[in-house]
């Protein structure tokens, strides 16, 4: 297993999809929290829920693109065919899969961790520049900042499951993009009690984004969520046939 | 495989290579990253991917993206990988598809090399012509029954027939 985790770690780091990812998050979140706290009136900003609120720009992104590093760790193996000699050097597929999922997770931490604290800076050199003044305590740094990393490690168990199900790169990044931005936005809009329980508005709560849900229920619906479509993936990659 | 089924093996690897596809690789993988990832899989040496990008003559190029690679590079990159595990028994899907006149002599030259280090090496081709000139035992397998096994001598009468007569007179009367 600690061979298969460090094959896992190489593949992310030898090629340049995960610096091209990060960047991509960079520049998501670099330009979001900008014009979101351009484009407030100051008064929409001056409370510390207000502002906690303005930092669901970078919990989302890290989210989302820890999914998308989960899905791509499956699906790019299987898009290039290197499936095949990966299977044939580990037949056992659950150990491959665990390996994923540990791989996968370890990146999304990483890219919580660089989502959440690029918007702090980024929201807190914007509030300096209106003149606002900083609400957010120590502690709210702190929760922003590991449960942005934790929420964003059980999106890359969902991503990498997602993936394995899907098995296509393309419908796999689309699939979670249209989540997260269609239905789960939408959703907010018009059926807000149901939007808080999905695995973005959870990992809101578990930044500490929104106090529609505790941090405990929060915690366990997304480690639901990605048990469920980790699992799914699982058992489709044990059953089906790699052609 | 060996009286086991191929995932009950222990480290696998080490006793089967296989080539099943000519483009397993990720374009954007060095070379040597690709044979890294599987030796780390196996729990095989780091120094073993040096050893066998030298073996398929490969080395000078190993730190170059796959996408850079010729057909006949990549195809000697597949080798290497089977060859990682230092296996008894090669299993190659088509090897020498798409290769030029001098890739094919490399791949003939390499794999009886190979076998004259007392390892079996299968080779699934329809190119018989080549398979007569690189083997020495022949299987004739058609729509996945097997209609002849032997040495190529021995199928080919002493070279009174080639190979390619026997496999379409044994086919026809198949079809027939």
């Amino acid at each position: 297993m600690i061979g298969q985790l460090r094959a896992e770690l190489l593949k992310q780091r030898s090629t340049q999809t995960t610096l091209f990812l990060f960047l991509a998050m960079f520049g998501l979140v670099a330009l979001a929290v900008t014009m979101h706290v351009l484009a407030l009136g100051a008064a929409d900003l001056s409370t510390r829920s207000h502002q906690l609120e303005v930092f669901q720009v970078g919990t989302r992104a890290g989210m989302l693109f820890a999914g998308l590093v989960g899905a791509i760790a499956i699906t790019a193996e299987i898009r290039y065919g290197t499936i095949r000699p990966t299977f044939l050097v580990t037949p056992r597929r659950g150990t491959v899969i665990a390996a994923k999922l540990a791989v996968s997770g370890l990146a999304g931490i990483v890219f919580g961790l660089l989502a959440e604290g690029l918007m702090a800076g980024d929201a807190g050199v914007a509030f300096a520049a209106r003149g606002i003044s900083n609400q957010l305590t120590g502690g709210d740094y702190l929760q922003v900042l590991a449960g942005g990393a934790a929420a964003a490690a059980l999106w890359a168990a969902i991503g990498a499951g997602v993936g394995a199900l899907v098995r296509n790169q393309v419908g796999a990044l689309v699939g979670l993009c249209a989540w997260m931005f269609l239905v789960e936005s939408v959703s907010e809009g018009f059926v807000p009690g149901a939007a808080r329980l999905m695995p973005g508005g959870a990992g809101l709560a578990l930044a500490g984004n929104n106090d529609e849900l505790s941090v405990a229920v929060a915690v366990l619906l997304l480690v639901l969520y990605a048990a469920a479509v980790s699992a799914g993936g699982w058992v489709a990659t044990m059953r089906r046939d790699v052609a | 495989m060996f009286g086991r089924r191929y995932r009950e093996l222990e480290q696998p690897i080490r006793r089967v290579g296989a080539v099943l596809e000519s483009a397993d690789f990720h374009p954007a993988r060095s070379g040597r990253n690709h044979l890294g990832t599987l030796a780390l899989a196996a729990g095989l040496p780091p120094s073993r991917v040096g050893e066998v990008l030298e073996l398929v003559e490969l080395r000078s190029a190993a730190g170059r993206r796959v996408r850079t690679y010729s057909l006949g590079m990549r195809q000697r990159l597949g080798l290497a990988a089977a060859l990682l595990g230092d296996p008894e028994l090669l299993i190659l899907d088509e090897p020498a598809n798409g290769l030029d006149p001098a890739g094919v002599r490399w791949l003939r030259t390499f794999l009886q090399k190979l076998a004259a280090q007392g390892r079996t090496v299968l080779v699934s081709s329809h190119l018989l012509a080549e398979v007569a000139q690189t083997v020495d035992g022949v299987l004739i397998i058609d729509h996945g029954r097997l209609l002849a096994s032997g040495r190529l001598d021995e199928l080919t009468r002493g070279n009174h027939q080639s190979l390619e007569d026997v496999y379409l007179e044994l086919t026809a009367g198949e079809a027939s």
